[in-house]
C-alpha cells in the first residue's frame, strides 16, 4: 500500500476532513492538478470513486479489466440510431489506466478554432507548448522501441503506405514500453505512464491525501462559492460505506465527460448557457476486421504503433487495435459455430478502424433512478465519414495481404476483396446499421469566455461558481480529431499553475 | 460468486450462441460464472435490461410458432437454433438487448483460459518473456525515469525540466532508445 492513500478497507466510520483544495477524479486531469497543487504546497485531497490496482494486480485478463478498471464494466452505451458503446475507467490514474497511451499535442487548427469561437485566452500553440514540453517529459513521451510492434501494426502500415498514405509512428507515454498488448487491461509492467505511476504518486509524495473507492455524490456551496464535497465509500459489490464531508476552497471536478456534469447537475449548479451537458463529443469509431492467410499474432507487440493521417483533413484518423479473444468475439456477428470458426483464425485477425471527428453533439442527462444517461445522435455527414473511413480502412487492410474482411456494418456479407468493397459501399450504408464505439468523450463543460455560451471560463473556472475547477475533456469546445489525454494534462495543469499564482484569491 | 439471473435461460442460451464445445467438461457452468461477474460489475439498471432481455428471449418463444407455445429453455436445438437466429436478425430495441446479451456470453466464453488457448492465445508466457527483455534492455534507464517521477519540483517557467528530467523537447529519461524522434503535434 502506498503512503498517503486510504481505501474503503481503511475506514469504519464517517470521515469529516478539511483542506485546500479537493479533486474529484484521479485520472489525466485530476492527477495532474492535484500533483501541481501539492507540487505548489497545497493541502490536496484526491477523491477517486474505483479501486486502486497496482501495477502488480495487472494482467492480460479481459474479465478482470473490466470488472475492476473501468465504470460499469466497460458496458456503457449512449442512446441512439445507431447506439454507440463506450467505456470510462474508473480506478485511481482513471482512464489513463486503461488508454492506448497515445500522447499527442492539440492541433494548431483546433486551438485556433478553440480561440477564436469561443474568444479562450492563453491557449494559443505559444502558450501551450512549455506545458506539453513538461508533460512529455514526465510522462517519458516518444516513439516504441522497434522490437516491440506488433506485426498487425506493421501489416497496417504497410496497407497504408502500399495506398501511398501518409503514416506515422505514434508518440506514447511510455517508459521502454515491453509491448505485451495489455494497454486496455492495466500495463502489467509498468512502463505505461499513466497517472496510477506517475502524478498519482508524485501527487502523494507531496502530502496529498488519496482517498480510493469513494464517491462523491455532491458539491457544497455557501453563498454561490463552493464549500467543498459530500460523498461516501463504497464497498465491495457496490453497497454503501460510510459517509465522507470534505471542507475545501477549491473543488476540481474532473470525473470525465459524463460524470462531471452530472456532479454538476446533481449538486444543482446551473450554467447560464444552458450548455451543462451538452455539446458532447464522441469521436465514434468502428472496427474492421481483417483476417490473412498467414499468422499475425497481433497479441504480440504493442498495438496502435501507428496512426494514418492521409485523410485528418476529413477527420478521419485510421489505426490498427488489437483486441483480445473476448473483446473480438464480442463484436464479431456471428455466434455458434460460426463464431467458433471464425475465432480459430484468431491469430490471423488484424482489427483496424477509423476515428472520427465527429459534428454532431449529444448530450448528458440524470434519468431518476438511472443516474446519467447518455444521449447521442450520429449525423448523416458523420455517418458518411465512418463508412468512408471503414472503407479506407478496408482498402489498407487488402493491400496488406488480407484475404477477407468483416465490416463493422450490421448484415454485410464477408468482403473478399477490393472490388467487392467498392460494389458493397458504393451503395449508402444505412446509419443505423453503423456499429460505433467510443473511448474519447469531450465538451459537456465546454470553455468560453462568454457565460451565454460556454460552462467555464477559459482556465477551467465554472462561470459564476467561485472557486469551483472543472479539469478534465469536457472542457473541450469540440472533438479535438486525435487522442485527447495530452491536451487534458496540459490544459489541466495550465490551470493549476494559474491557481497556483492566483492562491491568494482562491484562498489558498 | 455472484448469481445469474433466470440461469437456466442463460445458459441455454450460452449453449447456442457459444461454439458448440461449450457443451463440453464445465464450460457452461464456467461461462455462467464468469458471466455472474460481469453482471456484479454493472449498474442496477442494466442488470435489470440483461435480466429482461432473458425473460423476452425465454417467453417470446412462445410466439414463435414452431415453438408451439413453448418457453426458450424448453426447446430442443432444431426449434432453439433457428429461434435465436430469427432473434439475432430482428430490428428495434428488444433485439439490440438481446444481441448484447450474446456479445456479452460469448465474451465470458472467450475468458476461459483453455478456450484462449486452444486458439492460441495464451499471453502470460509472453509477457513474462518480453517484460524480462525490457529490464534486460534499458534496465537503468527505467529505473532512472521511474525515480524522475517523484522528482524535485520543476522551477521557473512551465516545461522548465527539473534535475533528473530531461529537458523539454528532448528525450526523457528511459527514451533514449533508437527511433526516438522530437515531439510533434497532432498534425503532420
Amino acid at each position: 500500500m502506498i503512503s498517503g492513500l486510504v481505501t474503503q478497507a481503511d475506514v469504519t466510520g464517517a470521515l469529516s476532513l478539511d483542506c485546500g483544495a479537493v479533486v474529484v477524479g484521479s485520472g489525466a486531469g485530476g492527477a495532474t492538478v492535484a500533483a501541481e497543487l501539492a507540487e505548489a504546497g497545497v493541502d490536496v485531497i484526491l477523491l477517486e470513486e474505483g479501486g486502486y490496482h497496482p501495477t502488480e494486480s495487472f494482467t492480460a485478463g479481459t474479465g478482470r479489466a473490466l470488472r475492476t478498471l473501468y465504470r460499469d464494466g466497460g458496458g456503457g452505451m449512449a442512446i441512439g440510431r445507431p447506439s454507440v458503446l463506450y467505456a470510462e475507467g474508473r480506478c485511481v490514474g482513471g482512464s489513463t489506466v486503461v488508454n492506448g497511451g497515445m500522447s499527442w499535442r492539440t492541433p494548431a487548427r483546433v486551438l485556433s478554432r478553440w480561440a477564436g469561437h469561443e474568444g479562450l485566452r492563453a491557449i494559443g500553440e505559444r502558450d501551450l507548448d512549455p506545458y506539453f514540453a513538461a508533460i512529455e517529459s514526465r510522462l517519458s513521451v516518444g516513439l516504441q522501441d522497434p522490437e516491440t510492434i506488433g506485426r498487425d501494426s506493421a501489416l497496417f502500415q504497410a496497407g497504408a503506405q502500399a495506398r501511398g498514405w501518409a503514416v506515422v509512428p505514434n508518440r506514447r507515454n511510455q517508459l521502454h514500453c515491453a509491448g505485451t498488448s495489455s494497454c486496455s487491461s492495466g500495463c502489467p509492467t509498468g512502463a505505461k505512464r499513466s497517472m496510477l505511476v506517475t502524478s498519482v504518486p508524485r501527487a502523494l509524495a507531496r502530502g496529498a491525501r488519496l482517498f480510493a473507492d469513494c464517491r462523491v455524490n455532491r458539491i457544497t456551496s455557501s453563498g454561490g462559492a463552493v464549500t467543498g464535497v459530500t460523498g461516501h465509500f463504497v464497498r465491495p459489490g457496490g453497497r454503501r460505506g460510510p459517509g465522507l464531508t470534505v471542507r475545501a476552497r477549491v473543488v476540481v471536478v474532473a470525473g470525465g465527460a459524463i460524470q462531471t456534469p452530472a456532479l454538476l447537475a446533481r449538486s444543482g449548479l446551473r450554467s447560464a448557457s444552458g450548455q451543462l451537458g451538452r455539446n458532447l463529443s464522441v469521436h465514434p469509431n468502428a472496427v474492421v476486421t481483417a483476417f490473412f492467410d498467414r499468422d499475425v499474432t497481433g497479441w504480440q507487440g504493442v498495438h496502435q504503433a501507428f496512426q494514418v493521417r492521409e485523410f485528418l483533413d476529413e477527420g478521419l484518423l485510421l489505426t490498427a487495435t488489437n483486441l483480445t479473444p473476448p473483446m473480438l468475439a464480442g463484436i464479431l456477428p456471428a455466434y455458434g459455430a460460426e463464431l467458433g470458426e471464425l475465432m480459430a483464425d484468431y491469430n490471423r485477425v488484424v482489427t483496424a478502424g477509423p476515428l472520427v471527428s465527429d459534428t454532431g453533439t449529444g448530450r448528458i442527462r440524470l434519468l431518476p433512478g438511472l443516474g446519467p444517461q447518455v444521449f447521442y445522435q450520429l449525423t448523416d455527414y458523420d455517418a458518411e465519414r465512418v463508412a468512408r473511413g471503414v472503407e479506407l480502412t478496408a482498402e489498407a487492410l487488402f493491400a496488406a495481404g488480407a484475404s477477407r474482411v468483416l465490416l463493422p456494418v450490421d448484415g454485410a456479407p464477408v468482403v473478399r476483396g477490393p472490388d467487392e468493397l467498392r460494389r458493397l459501399l458504393a451503395r449508402p450504408v444505412p446509419k443505423r446499421s453503423l456499429q460505433l464505439y467510443s473511448i474519447h468523450l469531450m465538451g459537456t463543460a465546454r470553455m468560453s469566455e462568454d457565460p451565454r455560451r460556454g460552462v467555464t471560463g477559459s482556465f477551467g473556472e465554472f462561470h459564476g461558481v467561485p472557486g469551483l475547477i472543472v479539469a478534465d475533456a469536457s472542457l473541450f469546445p469540440g472533438p479535438i480529431g486525435i487522442n485527447p489525454m495530452e491536451t487534458v494534462i496540459a490544459l489541466a495543469m495550465r490551470n493549476a499553475r494559474r491557481m497556483v499564482e492566483r492562491r491568494d484569491s482562491y484562498g489558498l | 460468486m455472484a448469481e445469474v439471473p433466470f440461469q437456466h435461460v442463460a445458459r441455454r442460451f450460452a449453449e447456442l450462441v457459444c461454439p458448440p464445445e461449450v457443451r463440453a467438461g464445465q464450460r457452461a457452468d464456467r461461462v455462467m460464472g464468469e458471466l455472474g461477474l460481469m453482471l456484479a460489475s454493472l449498474p442496477p439498471a442494466a442488470r435489470k435490461a440483461l435480466a429482461a432481455a432473458l425473460v423476452l428471449l425465454d417467453q417470446g418463444a412462445r410466439l414463435y410458432p414452431p415453438a408451439r407455445g413453448r418457453r426458450f429453455a424448453r426447446l430442443g436445438d432444431e426449434v432453439a437454433g433457428p429461434y435465436v437466429r430469427a432473434v439475432l436478425a430482428r430490428r428495434g430495441p428488444a433485439a439490440e438487448l438481446i444481441r448484447r446479451l450474446k456479445s456479452v456470453i460469448t465474451m465470458c466464453y472467450y475468458e476461459l483460459p483453455e478456450v484462449q488457448r486452444e486458439i492460441g492465445y495464451d499471453p502470460a508466457p509472453y509477457i513474462a518473456a518480453v517484460s524480462r527483455r525490457r529490464l534486460e534492455s534499458y534496465g537503468p534507464d527505467i529505473r532512472a525515469g521511474e525515480a524522475a517521477v517523484t522528482a524535485a519540483p520543476e522551477q521557473g517557467a512551465p516545461g522548465q525540466a527539473a534535475p533528473g528530467q530531461a529537458a523539454p523537447g528532448q528525450a526523457a529519461p528511459g527514451q533514449a532508445a533508437p527511433g526516438q524522434g522530437p515531439p510533434e503535434r497532432g498534425t503532420p
